[in-house]
């Protein structure tokens, strides 16, 4: 039985091309005048109680406007949502006591108040038995080293503290789904790291469903099993990462340091995919040509001092689906 | 509903930190209650009544619904909402297993609180000292008075909140809001002149408004110029009042939350 059931889910925005004062809105309101933005569509998938799933796609893909309608936050256009049994918009509250989320951008803690009063908040809010909460609160800021600012305010917390504060937030009534929008934005190596490493122990140690959308794929590599890719508002891969890799990380890249910036490069079979003063990187797909042809033409042609072959990163494989599409 | 009393209490203490501006406000306040004062004062030199109210009867009248006046200027609920949807603040309130109605009521509940603890009854007892203002008829006026006085802040709230809501329409609500609060609430609730004070014509609009039950009602019956059944019919309209307004903005709201988009994120 899975634990989200999404099925053909569309979310249509109509934009309509506002005018400025008060009659302008109240007319732009009235006038039907609009595009329509498919923001998600036609989308698909269910995921079992435990897993920890990566949504990713390109800016604008649709990301957002998925997890706001798995939380209930925003209405579909159509299709149907199943979150535990319930209806998120239609349950909300319901929804709400037993699912987590985390906006990147936003936090759900109050600005002024000291981040411990924040918790006692969400204590009452939630109706966490005082036990629970006191097991809870020991347990994350332990993990998440929270002490030292238990009782700053918010508003003075750095980037990265206040994420952990806010994981703390989003898990301390015990959620069985946690939801995270860029949980890793603006966050340094260290910090990355150290959300990463919390959400594979809470997900193995305490069961969570974790679902959580990034813009940087060592998140994914390192924490999910499981990656959906969206683009342009449709699913356009769900599978594991290790068939990702296997079935589109045919491509190698080669590594090479020129003896001078060349202005004009031309190979055959190659995609040139980045350029960096005398470095170049070239992509190229294994089972059509292989690396010895293709330094064979680069000495032919150019002068060169150093090169490389690496395996395919998650990061270029993906670029190339946002950039070429799934074939 | 022990959660929403910690809304109350946190927004309560989260007040106390602004204290030079609850300063400033109340500064203010009282000069403008003294001109007021000062300007009935000499209206009604020769004269010792008008409309049924001696001067001492309307400087108590004067000093209790300017007293009172305090809510509509320092709820801001209107701008809050609209602030929350603006930013797209509303996300992580609607995000919480918590009533959104209620919890804005019970923060604001926090905030008036600590206005009226801390500006209206300082404001109040300065006034009542210096003047010589009557108390109500009787123990149980009192009483009513403040039955009066939070029925009539519910009504304010509500009519703040409905107009809040319409954030999620309009792009800007601070026409709509002078409009009405400026506007409708100051002429239509009593605070400027006793009700008995209008010409006919506006009178008879004020009766069908709700502005009178924020103000006018507990002045009055503070003043004892309602009283008996006139008191109850009062208190009976009010509590209509009450229960069609928030009807009214749970309906807005409900509207509110289908229309929702969010922006940005
Ligand atoms: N409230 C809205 N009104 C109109 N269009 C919207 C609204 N919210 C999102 N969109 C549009 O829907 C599409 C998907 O947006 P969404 O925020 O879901 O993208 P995303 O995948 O989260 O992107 P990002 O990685 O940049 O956060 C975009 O084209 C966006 O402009
Ligand atoms: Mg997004």
């Amino acid at each position: 039985m899975p634990i989200i059931t999404v099925e053909h889910l569309s979310k249509h925005f109509k934009v309509y091309r506002r005018r400025t004062g008060f009659w302008g809105n109240l007319s732009s309101t009235v006038s039907r005048k609009h595009d329509i933005i498919k923001a998600v569509d036609d989308v698909n998938f269910s995921l079992e109680r435990g897993e920890l799933v990566g949504y990713i796609g390109a800016n604008g893909a649709g990301k957002s406007t998925t997890i706001k309608m798995l939380t209930g936050i925003l209405v579909p256009t159509s299709g149907h949502i199943d979150v535990m049994g319930l209806t998120p918009y239609r349950q909300r509250k319901e929804n709400t006591r037993r699912i987590g989320v985390v906006f990147g951008q936003r936090t759900q803690l109050w600005w002024d108040l000291p981040v411990i009063d924040s918790f006692e908040l969400l204590k009452h809010i939630y109706e966490i038995p005082q036990n629970l909460y006191k097991q809870n609160l020991e347990f994350f800021s332990e993990m998440l080293q929270l002490q030292p600012f238990l009782s700053t305010p918010v508003r003075r917390l750095s980037l990265g503290q206040r994420m952990r504060c806010d994981l703390t937030a989003a898990l301390l009534h015990n959620p069985e789904i946690l939801y995270l929008d860029e949980p890793t934005i603006g966050l340094d190596v260290v910090a990355k790291e150290q959300v990463r490493q919390f959400l594979r122990q809470v997900n193995a140690e305490r069961q969570v469903t974790v679902i959580l959308t990034t813009h940087d794929l060592n998140d994914v590599e390192k924490v999910c099993q499981r990656l959906i890719i969206i683009d342009n508002g449709k699913i356009i891969y769900d599978g594991g990462i290790d068939d990702l890799k296997k079935r589109y990380g045919k491509t190698r890249m080669l590594i090479v340091d020129l003896a001078q910036a060349y202005s004009d490069i031309q190979l055959e079979g190659v995609d040139l995919t980045r350029r960096d003063g005398n470095r170049i990187w070239l992509a190229f797909d294994r089972d059509t040509i292989s690396a010895s042809e293709v330094i064979a033409q680069l000495t032919a042609r150019y002068e060169i001092q150093d090169l490389t072959i690496s395996e395919p990163e998650i990061e270029e494989i993906v670029r190339r689906i946002y950039e070429l599409g799934v074939h | 509903m022990k959660k929403y009393l910690t809304f109350t209490l946190k927004a309560f203490q989260r007040t106390l930190t602004y204290r030079f501006e609850l300063w400033m406000e109340l500064f203010i306040n009282v000069l403008f209650m003294l001109v007021y004062v000062y300007l009935w004062k000499a209206l009604y030199t020769g004269r010792t009544s008008v409309e049924g109210y001696d001067l001492n009867g309307i400087l108590t009248y004067i000093v209790v619904s300017q007293t009172l006046l305090t809510f509509t200027f320092t709820l801001r609920i209107s701008r809050i909402i609209e602030e929350k949807v603006r930013t797209g603040e509303v996300v992580t309130d609607l995000m919480k297993p918590i009533d959104f109605q209620l919890m804005t009521l019970a923060t604001a509940a926090g905030t008036s609180s600590h206005t009226a603890l801390f500006n209206m009854l300082p404001k109040f007892l300065l006034f009542y000292g210096a003047f010589g203002l009557s108390l109500p008829p009787s123990p149980l006026t009192v009483f009513l008075f403040f039955i009066s006085v939070v029925l009539g802040y519910i009504i304010l709230f509500s009519i703040e909140f409905i107009i809040g809501i319409f954030a999620f329409w309009l792009v800007e609500i601070r026409g709509l809001y002078a409009f009405v609060i400026w506007g409708l609430a100051m002429l239509f609730s009593g605070y400027f002149l006793p009700l008995e004070f209008y010409p006919d014509f506006l009178a008879k609009i004020a009766v069908v408004l709700p502005f009178r039950a924020i103000i006018y009602f507990p002045t009055a019956i503070y003043t004892g110029q309602l009283i008996g059944e006139s008191l109850v019919t009062a208190l009976l309209i009010q509590l209509t009042w009450v229960a069609v307004l928030v009807g009214i903005g749970r309906l807005a709201y409900r509207a509110a939350f289908r229309k929702l988009v969010i922006q940005g994120g």
